[in-house]
């Protein structure tokens, strides 16, 4: 997976989602985007924007995640080895 | 001294002149049909009533009242006392937490013994142009999401419109299995208010993965009285979904007045409701409920 890959994936998902300028001052590419109802720290995103996340992925990239999935794509390097998985790296 | 005597006594509205209002005489009429009333006497002048209605076997404090200048006195208490002991299995009432007076009534609930329950957020939306915002809400994003969840395989029917199978599923599927603080099932028994034309399922590859039950009060308002997705799907928005074609539902009725009554839910889900509902809303309120168990009963 190159970095440019990932670059692509971390453009898209900060311009689709309702990341403010406080989120992007700690957004890495582990940041947990969404609360995973653990206790992990994470940006607390809503189901609205892990929405947002699953169309922007068919829109950019032509991949329909399947509903069980969408907990998968939890960062931007989750989201980028969950694509790649699937055959998308590019 | 305080006696609580049950019945409405014959000279009800001349005890209480000034104080009654339309909501009491409803109140009195309804309990008049299922319930009870129940009225105190301080030193044996009338001081407050107390009206419980008995719907589906559930008791309920409908109203509950003090005369001002007799307040402070413990009349109250005595008829949520009277309540507990005489309905014989548990009573409730719901108080919005934004009233003046919810911090004494809730301190004399608890001080009964009555539990405090997780509360529900009420949303109201009457706004001329609602369905306006809403239509301008789809356009901008909505449509493309729900079609994403469609796209997903994601399908939705009425509850009149749900087979045998889906109903037994909705039946059979433990209620902590939706995150919800009460069993909703009761709610699709014959005779109950939730209004099957309305109320939506939404479907994953033939399982139940979310509902929206609502009812129609009178010919212009709708009550979204449940909201609940499958625990598995939780975070991937089919609630958008059901809200949506429920929506759709209700328009299609010519409904002008909305109500949506949540439970309180999960930082995340209630984020979501907040981002969808504010494009409707025009008021939002919590109630909080307390709730009287007789010892032997349990909480479920």
């Amino acid at each position: 997976m190159s970095e440019e890959f990932i670059a692509k994936v971390r453009e898209n998902i900060i311009s689709h989602l309702d990341i403010d300028e406080d989120m992007l001052a700690v957004f890495s590419d582990d940041t947990i985007i969404f609360n995973t109802g653990d206790d992990r720290p994470n940006l607390g995103l809503d189901s609205i924007d892990a929405l947002e996340l699953v169309t922007m992925i068919f829109e950019v990239f032509g991949y329909d995640v399947p509903a069980e999935d969408v907990k998968k794509l939890y960062s931007v390097n989750a989201v980028a080895e969950y694509l790649s998985e699937h055959g998308i790296c590019e | 001294m305080i006696t609580v005597e049950k019945g409405i006594p014959y000279r009800y509205s001349e005890f209480f002149a000034g104080f009654t209002t339309l909501y009491t005489d409803r109140c009195a009429e309804r309990v008049a049909e299922n319930g009870a009333a129940f009225f105190a006497y301080l030193d044996g002048v009338p001081a407050g009533y107390m009206f419980i209605e008995k719907k589906r076997g559930v008791s309920g404090i409908i109203h509950v009242f003090t005369k001002p200048e007799l307040r402070g006195r413990g009349v109250m208490q005595a008829l949520v006392r009277t309540a507990a002991e005489e309905c014989g299995h548990s009573v409730g009432t719901s108080l919005s937490d934004s009233h003046e007076f919810f911090p004494a009534a809730a301190h004399v609930f608890e001080k009964c013994g009555y539990e405090r329950r997780n509360g529900r957020y009420i949303y109201r939306c009457d706004s001329e142009d609602m369905w306006e915002r809403w239509d301008a809400y789809m356009q901008k994003s909505g449509k493309r999401l729900c079609d994403t969840l469609r796209r997903q395989g994601f399908e939705t029917l009425t509850l009149a419109e749900a087979g045998e199978d889906l109903l037994r599923q909705f039946r059979e599927t433990p209620y902590s299995e939706y995150k919800c603080e009460q069993n909703h099932q009761h709610l699709i028994l014959p005779g109950a208010d939730v209004d099957p034309e309305v109320s939506v399922m939404v479907t994953l590859h033939g399982r139940l993965a979310a509902y929206v039950f609502s009812y129609m009060p009178d010919r212009i308002s709708a009550i979204f009285q449940t909201l609940s997705s499958s625990a598995a799907l939780h975070g991937s928005g089919v609630i958008l979904l059901a809200i949506t074609e429920g929506l759709a539902k209700v328009r299609e009725r010519g409904v002008t007045r909305l109500v949506f009554s949540m439970e309180e839910a999960g930082a995340s889900a209630n984020a979501f409701r907040e981002k969808v509902l504010s494009v409707l809303v025009s008021k939002r309120s919590r109630i909080v409920s307390f709730t009287y168990f007789p010892k032997e009963e349990t909480l479920r």
